[in-house]
């Protein structure tokens, strides 16, 4: 679909824009700067204050093995939830588009699937401590199958594993109420036309549903990536990186290796590697996935 | 013929969906009937999803403490202005980005999402600096402007995505009649991208109402805090009180589940009503 | 109008409002700020009770009561400190002094203490007054020391004696042990999440008894000893032998300290390695539960762990003799006395601690003479103690796990300890 106003630039549209890059600018241009002056310097008692120290902040962390666990778990943490997230939200989002026979079953069971993402993350994170336990309700309905028990927070091999199934309980709702809106915003003459030309639902799916919903699965594995690189309260609660560092994540380093004592030249430092990360994964997504006539356009 | 696989279809779509029902609402059934259990239950073998022995004093332990209604309040106030105001400003920037030609849209939109790169924990003494430079600390307008923040990038994106799957030929014609850019976007794309406001506004309230960092460290306490920060009261020293955080919950979630019911049916019927059909 | 007139209006409210500023002034109380994590466990009503009784005494005092939850302490009180809106008396762990020295936030207590009332002096144990780098930084306000806690009901039932050192544990968790009813005789916290648990409740403890050291006096390691070896071995065989509750390693690498403690109360393991409050967050729970201390065990030494919360005095503070004032009253004979009967908080009041009647006291009698041992050892505050806490525990579980053996574990984990302790 062409949407094409006019082929000149038309920089009325920054009016639009303004109010909010204006408030996005307000908020980040200090802070920003900030954190940057921050990651060069560190706090020295004897000069009472902040002094420069340059790259030395960012030379200790490459050389700290930790730092590079935390990455790579963090990679994987983000990636299996994209993809668990993905995997949930968009089949249910399709079963409750579909026509059903009665529309307040469907509303029921749309309210119903929202509720997982009402829980705050320290409350999931308690109730699933509680349901990981080793003899907790999990292990003996598994038992009772005939299956051994599994420990899920205690082994290393599971508990990343766990605390990503976790974070897509808790979150895959939104997932779903996005692309189930997006699916609502699809105009029903498209599915109609299909029809007419004779194709059967799946060829409409594939043919009208997924490129009607490109752009939005885009934003929505955007969002996804950006939450959960820095993701950290759910899986801080449930294990605290252990066992050993198996669930160690980026922000975790961040905050024990940086905040916690108030190392805060240290900790901007890890600030800046983790925005570096994130803007390098993000652009190079936003290259690939986005071509160009798609937004100039 | 046809009867007979729409009816197999339709035992389909219902088993489906309950089994997948019954899979993801096993732990929200199991927390709730954990809030009626006293705490050493929680821990016997062999597990039992019904109390043995009811409990309402994680209810009342909470209900009955004043600061509770504060923290209520104020959480609901701060999310529900944070959530207007992003899904406000979101739209606007949204469908400027979405309708209109601009130079190097790309890299603007990779801009917006710039905040979005930094962990809310690396900013953490910079705002709280700020807020006291500016006398907002300890206010709820600090609140709702870092709840704003931190999700009006993800919301810009999203509307745009919305609004990007709107035909673009209905507003050229309302505006060849006569209508302006914005009574344009008022009155035909808005109405149009309603399902994705519902998305997008929970997407919103949810991350202010879950925002407890800043909220903790900003605010001084019941007076301004919101309801996560009264959560984290139950986190003690020794231990936790899990039932009490159970019921927290679902005092918190059941108003929330209306209002959503609510919402959501409402715009779903101006959809079914509207002009795309 | 009346210029005049309007002169002397003007001239009546300024003299109204200097009045009325002088008279506020005077009236004005002093304000003492309290920062505190302690309303869940003590009940507010008590906090309450404590902040009013200094207030009867103190009548020019206004105690503003700040209570953050311990989770965030460390973090909130460092972001207000950092701003100069430090309180002025806060509660405060051994575990975030350093960070909070290092910013220059803490007073030194040496000359308060100098000047303490002799009540004060007469009731409180100088070694409770945490010195370092060459500052008073914080003052216990109740101590510690971990022991092997048993439900007296759960091992009456199965016929036991309470053990009286490590083997005979090992004895009684084998006779407790009933895998078909799923019951442990123990639960330990081995999860990354309790590392700091794990490090003083199990580890140092047990070195203590083992004849090692934890740290020399700089801080750094010295733990990678036979004793350190012997330690581990001791947990590794509990767990090895399906003695640890849930019976398997990675299992019992799940259990953190907020679980073991309901498993305790909820009578799902017979016993703990905890302290004496432990007795107060048991009964909480279940108020039929009976609790007591094993006697005091010896391994090579018979020495335990002594450690403790408390509080320190802000750097900040205008009021610094008026601070020290609530913390003599924190720590005064009528406070202790509540604490200790009504709590089990083992507070830091040698007259309340010494009273006849707790002598015979199932928890604190043995909690008496395990502090009393000559080779029990204060632990002492460290850069980083989180972090130092998360090598132990990351190591510890490599070695349970079967991944090292017990010195390679502990080689490693010094390795990193001191890269962490020079580092800072």
């Amino acid at each position: 679909m062409r949407r094409r106003l006019s082929d000149r630039y038309d920089t009325k549209g920054f009016l639009f824009l303004a109010p909010a890059l204006i408030l996005l600018l307000l908020s980040i241009a200090f802070p920003l700067f900030r954190v940057i002056q921050r990651s060069l310097q560190e706090y020295s008692t004897q000069a009472g204050g902040f002094k420069y120290v340059w790259f030395n902040q960012y030379q200790q962390l490459f050389s700290d093995p930790l730092f590079w666990i935390s990455v790579r778990n963090t990679f994987v943490f983000t990636l299996g939830s994209i993809a668990l997230h993905l995997g949930l939200a968009y089949p249910i989002a399709l079963l409750l588009n579909a026509k059903w026979p009665n529309v307040k079953v469907r509303n029921f069971f749309r309210g119903a699937f929202i509720l997982p993402f009402l829980f705050s993350p320290p409350a999931a994170a308690l109730l699933w401590g509680i349901l990981f336990r080793p003899l907790g309700p999990l292990n003996y309905g598994l038992s009772k199958l005939g299956i051994g028990s599994i420990a899920f927070l205690g082994d290393p091999s599971w508990a990343l594993f766990s605390v990503m199934l976790v974070n897509s309980w808790v979150y895959f709702p939104l997932y779903m109420i996005l692309i189930l809106g997006g699916l609502q915003s699809i105009p029903r003459i498209l599915y109609d036309a299909a029809r007419v030309d004779g194709a059967n639902w799946f060829q409409r799916f594939i043919f009208v549903t997924l490129p009607q919903m490109r752009t939005l699965v885009i934003t929505v594995i955007l969002i996804d990536f950006a939450t959960s690189f820095i993701h950290f309260d759910l899986v801080w609660t449930m294990t605290k990186g252990g066992p050993m560092r198996s669930t160690y994540l980026i922000s975790f380093f961040l905050y024990e290796k940086g905040l916690r004592d108030f190392r805060l030249g240290y900790g901007s430092a890890v600030g800046v590697v983790i925005a570096l990360i994130m803007a390098i994964c993000i652009t190079a997504y936003v290259l690939i996935a986005i071509r160009r006539e798609e937004v100039t356009a | 013929m046809r009867a007979h696989t729409q009816r197999i279809r339709h035992i389909l779509l219902y088993t489906i969906t309950t089994l997948i029902t019954i899979l993801v609402l096993f732990p929200v059934i199991f927390g709730f009937f954990t809030s009626f259990k006293p705490n050493p239950e929680i821990f016997v073998y062999p597990p039992r999803l019904l109390p043995q022995k009811w409990t309402l004093q994680p209810y009342t332990s909470v209900l009955t403490q004043q600061r509770y209604l504060h923290y209520f309040l104020n959480g609901y106030l701060i999310s529900i202005s944070s959530t207007l105001l992003c899904v406000f400003l979101g739209s606007l920037a949204g469908y400027g980005l979405s309708r209109f030609k601009l130079p190097a849209k790309r890299g603007l939109m990779l801009g917006i999402l710039a905040l979005q790169m930094f962990p809310g924990a690396v900013l953490m003494v910079p705002y709280f600096n700020l807020s006291r430079a500016l006398g907002i600390y300890d206010t709820y307008i600090v609140l709702i402007l870092i709840d704003t923040t931190f999700a009006l990038s993800l919301v810009t994106w999203l509307l745009k995505s919305y609004f990007d799957s709107i035909p673009v030929n209905l507003e050229e014609a309302a505006m060849v009649d006569g209508c302006s850019r914005f009574r344009a976007l008022l009155s035909i794309v808005m109405p149009l991208a309603r399902a994705g406001f519902i998305g997008t506004g929970v997407f919103a309230f949810i991350r202010a109402w879950n925002e407890f960092m800043f909220a903790l460290i900003l605010t001084k306490g019941p007076n301004r805090a919101p309801v996560t920060v009264g959560l984290a009261e139950l986190f003690g020293q020794y231990t936790i009180q899990w039932n009490g955080v159970m019921a927290l919950t679902v005092i918190a979630t059941f108003p929330l589940l209306i209002a959503f019911i609510f919402v959501q049916r409402y715009i779903i019927r101006g959809i079914t009503s509207g002009a795309v059909k | 109008m009346n210029i005049r007139f309007l002169r002397s209006i003007g001239l009546v409210l300024l003299l109204g409002l200097l009045l009325g500023a002088t008279m506020g002034l005077c009236q004005a109380k002093t304000k003492l700020v309290w920062a505190e994590w302690w309303d869940p466990e003590w009940g507010e009503d008590t906090v309450e009770w404590i902040v009013s009784n200094f207030e009867e005494e103190h009548p020019d005092v206004d105690v503003e009561r700040s209570f953050v939850p311990h989770d965030q302490f460390n973090d909130k009180l460092l972001t207000l400190c950092q701003a100069g809106d430090c309180p002025d008396i806060m509660g405060m762990e051994v575990t975030w002094s350093d960070a909070f020295n290092r910013l220059g936030l803490l007073a030194d207590l040496t000359p308060l203490a100098a000047s303490a009332s002799e009540k004060f002096n007469s009731q409180y144990n100088p070694a409770w007054i945490i010195n370092y780098k060459g500052k008073a930084i914080m003052a216990y306000l109740y101590t510690n020391s971990y022991g092997v806690i048993y439900n007296v009901k759960l091992l009456e039932e199965a016929g036991l004696q309470p053990p009286t050192d490590w083997e005979e544990l090992k004895d009684t968790l084998k006779a407790l042990h009933d895998p078909v009813a799923k019951k442990w005789g123990i639960a330990l916290p081995f999860a990354m999440k309790s590392s700091c648990h794990f490090m003083l409740y199990d580890f140092w403890t047990r070195l203590i008894q083992a004849g090692g050291h934890m740290v020399d006096e700089n801080g750094l390691a010295r733990f990678d000893s036979p004793a350190g070896v012997r330690t581990l071995e001791y947990w590794k065989s509990l767990l090895d032998e399906n003695l640890v509750y849930p019976g398997t390693v990675k299992g019992a690498l799940a259990t953190g300290e907020k679980e073991f403690r309901e498993l305790f109360a909820a009578e799902q393991v017979a016993m703990i390695l905890s302290g004496p409050f432990e007795k107060g967050v048991a009964l909480e729970r279940n108020p039929d539960i009976q609790l007591a201390f094993t006697p005091p065990f010896e391994d090579c030494t018979g020495g335990y762990l002594l450690t403790g919360s408390g509080i320190a005095i802000s750097s900040q503070t205008e009021h610094p003799e008026l601070a020290w004032a609530f913390f003599e009253h924190l720590v005064s004979h009528k406070v202790a006395t509540k604490m200790i009967e009504e709590k089990s908080l083992t507070w830091a009041n040698t007259a309340a601690l010494g009273a006849p009647e707790l002598a015979e006291d199932p928890m604190l009698g043995p909690y008496a003479k395990m502090v009393s041992n000559p080779a029990s050892r204060s632990w002492i505050a460290l850069p980083s103690l989180g972090d130092l806490c998360g090598v132990i525990m990351e190591h510890a579980q490599e070695y349970f796990l079967g991944l090292v053996d017990a010195e390679t574990a502990l080689n490693e984990a010094a390795e990193e300890w001191n890269a962490v302790v020079s580092g800072g």
